[in-house]
């Protein structure tokens, strides 16, 4: 059974990382891109949405070439911090990320824009902090729409498999994802684990995307009270 | 009470819009009144430091405010004034009482719905709404919204009280009955009252100094004390 629990257990890890990074990465570019004006905003949202239409072979290498040791980046991180994103699983963070980001920061944008920004005003004028309004009124009135997008990033993230594999290949037990090992399951004839891989992904799967279908569909009910 | 001078530009793709305007009084209930488009609006969203006048001076209740020359220009959360917008701005997350109970708390945490405190037991009281203090905004009918965001305003003990339009959302019926309430309040909190409006009846009926705004101007030098 333990090559069925072990990539499930590291897809789980790696897409809860990736959902959390974009947590903070996505919903702080939705709001930056909400709330300020400046020429190129448009280009700049086209360009963060690259990763949504680029192939993930194509993303995994870009990655591949960005963060390798031979890269100013890659020489940087690891010179600093000894991390190396290649062939390890922070390295399948990054692509799930990567890949995933633009399901975060879109709908945040959208949620963000949303607000009425007089309740903003009013948090003002009774004496709030930007901090305070920020928490207590922004976040909480576009939480729902932040939430599908989060969950939709999470079920990218744990599908991912094309960027992922470019960057951090395909170790058993180190950076052999869910998708991954379906593929080689599938690719050494072992039918029985394969199956049990799809079902448990699509299990997963259908369950992340209910929610954020029921979480949207609040949403709106909520905005048309 | 009030002293201001003000010169402010708006460019939008659309219009160019110069409000440029002077005056003190002393009055405890002031009435800017003037047609829609008269920039009395952008002249009550600088008092409460909404809007950033281009120049000028802004001094309420003793208190300077906004001072071009000597660089001061306080904080909207700082200046201590009660602000009624035109539809309110009710916080839709939260419940009557904790909305009332908005600025009883600092910090990036809203009140909890069962907070406690004698203020706002006083102010739900006051105003009639102890029956529906666990309704949200949406379920409150338009003068139990209209009360609770008074409440909401003048449990912070503002220096004044600003309203935009504040009987326009009301229907008609319950417009004289609120424009009653409100001139009884003042009368008994002897607060002073900057209110605007584009309705007649509200300068008829309204014992307060008037300031006609058109066209970002005052019109005539006419302040009936």
């Amino acid at each position: 059974m333990d090559n069925v629990w072990v990539p499930l257990l590291l897809s789980l890890k790696v897409a809860g990382w990736a959902t959390v990074i974009n947590l903070v990465l996505g919903v702080a570019t939705g709001f930056f891109l909400a709330r300020t004006r400046f020429p190129g905003r448009n280009l700049l949202d086209s360009l963060l949405t690259l990763p949504m239409v680029m192939p993930p072979t194509v993303l995994g290498y870009y990655l591949l070439v960005l963060t390798g040791r031979n890269s100013a980046l890659g020489s940087w991180l690891h010179d600093t911090f000894g991390i190396n994103l290649i062939f390890t699983w922070q390295g399948a963070v990054l692509a799930s990320s990567v890949v995933a980001f633009p399901l975060v920061f879109k709908p945040a944008r959208a949620a963000f824009e949303e607000v009425n920004p007089q309740l903003e005003q009013a948090g003002r004028v009774l004496g709030q902090s930007e901090l305070a309004v920020f928490f207590r009124i922004t976040l909480p009135l576009a939480w729902r729409g932040i939430l599908a997008g989060l969950l939709l990033a999470f079920a990218r993230a744990l599908g991912e498999f094309g960027a992922t594999l470019m960057i951090a290949g395909s170790i058993p037990g180190q950076t052999q994802t869910l998708s991954i090992a379906v593929y080689e399951a599938v690719q050494a004839g072992q039918d029985h684990t394969a199956n049990l891989l799809v079902a448990i992904t699509s299990l997963v799967c259908i369950s992340v995307l209910l929610s954020a279908t029921w979480l949207s569909r609040g949403h709106d009910r909520s905005r048309q009270a | 009470m009030i002293e201001l001078r003000l010169d402010k530009t708006l460019i939008s793709p659309t219009r160019r819009f110069h409000l440029q305007l002077a005056f003190s009084s002393d009055a405890q209930r002031l009435l800017i009144y003037g047609p829609s488009g008269s920039g009395k609006s952008l002249l009550l969203q600088s008092l409460a430091g909404l809007q950033t006048p281009d120049a000028g001076l802004i001094k309420i209740a003793g208190r300077t405010l906004f001072d071009s020359e000597r660089a001061i220009n306080v904080p909207a959360r700082q200046r201590q004034l009660g602000f009624l917008f035109q539809d309110y701005a009710l916080f839709p997350h939260l419940n009557a009482r904790q909305n009332i109970a908005f600025s009883l708390r600092r910090g990036v945490l809203n009140p909890r719905r069962g907070i406690r405190d004698q203020r706002i037991d006083d102010w739900l009281q006051r105003f009639s709404l102890t029956d529906v203090q666990h309704l949200y905004p949406h379920q409150l009918s338009g003068g139990q919204r209209q009360r609770t965001a008074l409440a909401r305003a003048l449990i912070t003990e503002p220096q004044a009280l600003l309203l935009d339009e504040p009987f326009s959302a009301l229907d008609p019926a319950l417009r004289q009955h609120m424009r009653r309430q409100l001139a009884d309040l003042q009368s008994q909190l002897g607060i002073p009252m900057i209110i605007i409006s584009h309705d007649p009846q509200d300068l008829a009926f309204f014992d307060a100094a008037v300031l006609q705004v058109e066209a970002g101007r005052l019109k005539g030098a006419a302040l009936a004390e």
